[in-house]
């Protein structure tokens, strides 16, 4: 039994915080865990890709083809991490493109959202694809994109422990002051999931 | 407790009780450092940021050889730099426990080669330990620090990008007392003129004998499994050997190596006799491989050995589970099918790190650029700043080592007819700046250095240096000041210059290419992450730049040869993603046409 989660995005956007909360509830769940950093050049800006391993594994890196889940935080990102997904997982991915330089620069070109959405359910069945920053303004707190990110992977169910676990290691990850809206960012990402993996 | 591989590494050293601890900044270690210096005063040790490895080193020893336990830690390339006093460490040993920590970076996630640092320890006859997991990374720091301390030599300790970049639970033990300095006078040991080192060298090969025996019998060695092929692995490819024979379902015995300097050949060779064939999986050079290889000859065995030498597994880059199978099946002749990864349609722009919005650093280059008009040479330094290499500014031609932009510029500017242009960081310019500069003035060499002061060490993640006013353990710390400095060695053209106010950083380049000699010009700026911090902490509104349409004539000379990420081209039009833009307004002065404005508020 194991549970390969990989995480990817932009730098900025929250990702170790969430993955960190995420390793603190398993640990605290007395699940066995690794995870692993990648970290790039740049502080800002590039690519970042994180492994939560959780139950019976070894090493820090994810085998090809087979995460459980995969969690994007931005859509072409999505596609840079999708040797990981076993084609049996679930990709949960954020619909709101960060352009990076090399597109703003007119030197790429950033690939249709939807073109992208597509192409990941051609790889993998469960695809659940929303606006991860629209919610998070919702619930008036635009920084929160990544609980919103991480309630949904709770809300899809696919956690080997018990999910409220998760929203219980909050408050102490998270400075006091942005609590309230990170708790709010993250029911609605539950819900968001839960919208499409009801009771199955 | 979660904790991240290096911050397991340092809660392993307090454990050991460790007095002193220094290190220069370099990923993949650089968190032991930030670690140290969150805790070092409530832990009741020293700890520094010295000006480089050597330094830092050296320190460590000093307190070492007095009888306290002390940590020198570094990257791969940053033993290189402490090369020099550790060989020579080796030899003469300590009275307190000591260990040196390499963190060698396979596949190169932030380095500038992938030198596989075990041969120090073969070079130096020094015992190595290495850890294949953070858990086990705190466990055997404790143990190095006692094996140290009862065999009176430094222990290097190599760990690699996925044990200090991994973060899984660790169990607390107790934590040892401090130690009291207390330093014999002992000339006949520890001052190294020939005679002496003459009776070193058979010192240690003797105390190796004594590790030897550490190693037969170490808890971190030890055989799992059954069956008749053998795996012997060490470091983190013993965890992807475990991942990788639980999915094939192969039935094997796995010695797994903790200490690998000396090699335990007596335990080596009773597993190579034990099984029909050896497989050696290993991050790195074939440094097991061509030892079990030699062992099995000495034994007169004649079981196969696969690895690397026949092409099973490769000496090149950051191995996993993959890799790992792949090599195992292509050894023991298994079927394989790789995992199939799907072609795609559609494609993932690229997203390579690039120099920040507002980076001090993308305005010098620019200015050093124009100034030249792009026909000087480029020699360039280790850092964030090396960045700078990239399109459009491109203004980097040859990046060795610390410290070496001086040293070639050296050579350049002698031999070749285009002005020569160097760059260096502050906290480089300190660790390795120096000797190259000085020996540029004693040479007569003629270049133009500059030495981008941003006020810290940036790439790494903001750690102090000597021209910063706070040291290591977060106390005041006297401020060097870079022109002062350069200008105490006698050269006459030092000028200070704010990168942010352009014309002006232009024009002392202009000037600073006419000068004959050695001219350094010092832009100074803080890195724009800290002053982002800086901004928030005092609620100080970044006010960003927007473009006018009607005043821009669509040059495109701000993306096309400045290049700031903040600034975004589509269908010929120029605008500022104001989530970006950092509002340093260099960009507004590249425009010639006033077209670049600040959002008004």
């Amino acid at each position: 039994m194991k549970s390969d989660i990989i995480f990817i995005g932009v730098g900025g956007q929250g990702i170790l915080t969430a993955i960190s909360a995420l390793g603190t509830s398993a640990n605290k769940a007395g699940m066995n865990l690794i995870m692993s950093e990648v970290h790039g050049m740049a502080q800002r800006g590039g690519t970042v890709e994180a492994h939560v391993r959780i139950g019976d594994v070894h090493g820090p890196l994810i085998p090809d083809r087979s995460a459980e889940a995969m969690v994007a935080f931005e859509p072409s990102e999505a596609l840079r991490g999708i040797g990981k997904i076993s084609p049996d997982g679930v990709i949960l991915v954020n619909t709101n493109p960060i352009y990076p330089f090399t597109v703003s620069l007119g030197q790429e070109e950033y690939p249709n959202i939807e073109r992208i959405a597509e192409e990941l359910k051609g790889i993998c069945g469960n695809v659940v694809a929303f606006d991860a920053l629209e919610i998070a303004r919702e619930t008036g707190n635009p920084r929160g994109v990544n609980m919103v990110m991480l309630g949904a992977l709770v809300g899809t169910g696919a956690l080997p422990f018990p999910p409220e676990t998760v929203r219980d290691v909050l408050p102490e990850r998270i400075k006091e002051q942005f609590l309230e809206a990170s708790l709010k960012a993250f029911d609605a990402g539950v819900g968001k999931a839960a919208e499409v993996f009801t009771q199955d | 407790m979660l904790l991240l591989g290096n911050e397991a590494i340092a809660r392993g050293a307090v454990e050991a009780g460790v007095d002193y601890a220094s290190t220069y900044p370099g990923t993949p270690s650089s968190e032991i450092g930030t670690t140290f210096s969150r805790i070092a005063a409530d832990a009741g040790m020293y700890f520094e940021y010295s000006t480089n490895e050597k330094v830092a080193l050296e320190g460590s020893a000093g307190a070492a050889v007095a009888g306290l336990r002390s940590f020198a830690f570094m990257k791969h390339v940053g033993v290189n730099v402490a090369s020099d006093s550790l060989m020579t460490l080796a030899t003469v040993g300590i009275v307190g426990g000591m260990v040196v920590l390499t963190a060698d970076d396979p596949g190169m996630h932030s380095s500038q080669n992938e030198q596989d640092n075990r041969y120090y320890a073969l070079l130096g006859n020094m015992p190595m330990m290495e850890p294949s997991s953070p858990a086990e990374a705190k466990d055997m720091m404790v143990r190095a620090f006692k094996v140290s301390e009862d065999l009176e030599v430094p222990i290097f300790f190599r760990t690699t990008t996925r044990i200090n970049h991994a973060r899984e639970p660790v169990l607390l033990g107790p934590v040892e007392d401090h130690h009291t300095a207390d330093f014999q006078r002992d000339p006949g040991r520890f001052v190294t003129v020939p005679s002496v080192a003459r009776r070193r060298h058979p010192w240690v090969l003797q105390q190796m004998e004594k590790a030897l025996q550490v190693a037969e019998t170490a808890e971190f060695n030890f055989i799992e499994g059954e069956g008749d092929i053998g795996i012997i692995t060490s470091g983190v490819a013993y965890k992807y050997v475990l991942d990788a024979i639980d999915r094939m379902g192969l039935q094997c015995k796995v010695l797994k190596l903790g200490m690998t300097n000396p090699l335990p050949k007596g335990m080596i060779t009773e597993f190579m006799g034990s099984v029909d064939k050896v497989v050696t999986v290993e991050e790195g050079e074939p440094f097991l491989e061509t030892q079990v290889k030699a062992f099995a000859h000495d034994a007169g065995l004649s079981v196969q050995i696969f690895g690397k030498d026949d092409g099973h597994f490769s000496r090149l880059f950051e191995y996993n589970v993959d890799i790992v199978e792949a090599g195992l099946a292509s050894a023991l002749g298994l079927e394989y099918s790789p995992a199939e990864i799907p072609a795609l349609d559609v494609k993932a722009p690229s997203r390579p790190p690039n120099l920040c919005p507002g980076c001090p650093h993308r305005a010098s280059y620019y200015a050093a650029k124009v100034a030249s008009k792009g026909k000087a040479v480029y020699p360039m330094d280790i850092g964030c700043y090396t960045l700078g290499m990239l399109p459009p500014l491109e203004a980097a031609d040859i990046e060795i080592s610390m410290g070496s932009s001086i040293g070639t510029a050296c050579g350049m500017s002698r031999m070749l007819d285009e002005p020569v242009m160097a760059f260096i960081g502050d906290s480089t310019f300190f660790h390795s700046g120096i000797p190259p500069l000085i020996n540029a003035i004693h040479n007569k060499h003629n270049f133009v250095l500059s030495i981008l002061d941003n006020r810290t060490t940036a790439m790494t993640g903001h750690q102090p240096h000597p021209g910063t006013p706070m040291d290591g353990m977060g106390e005041k710390a006297p401020m060097m000041d870079i022109p002062t400095l350069v200008r105490g060695f006698g050269i006459d053209f030092v000028e200070v210059v704010n990168p942010y106010h352009l014309k002006e950083t232009i024009d002392v380049y202009r000037r600073a290419l006419q000068h004959d000699g050695i001219a350094v010009v010092i832009p100074r700026m803080a890195c724009a992450l800290l002053t982002d911090i800086y901004k928030r902490k005092i609620g100080k509104e970044i006010i960003p730049y927007q473009v006018d349409q009607e005043k821009c004539t669509k040059c495109h000379v701000c993306v096309e040869r400045f290049g700031c990420v903040a600034l975004t081209l589509v269908d010929g039009v120029v605008t500022i993603d104001e989530t970006l833009c950092d509002g340093c307004g260099v960009c507004a002065q590249v425009c010639a046409f006033d077209a670049i404005q600040e959002v008004e508020r």
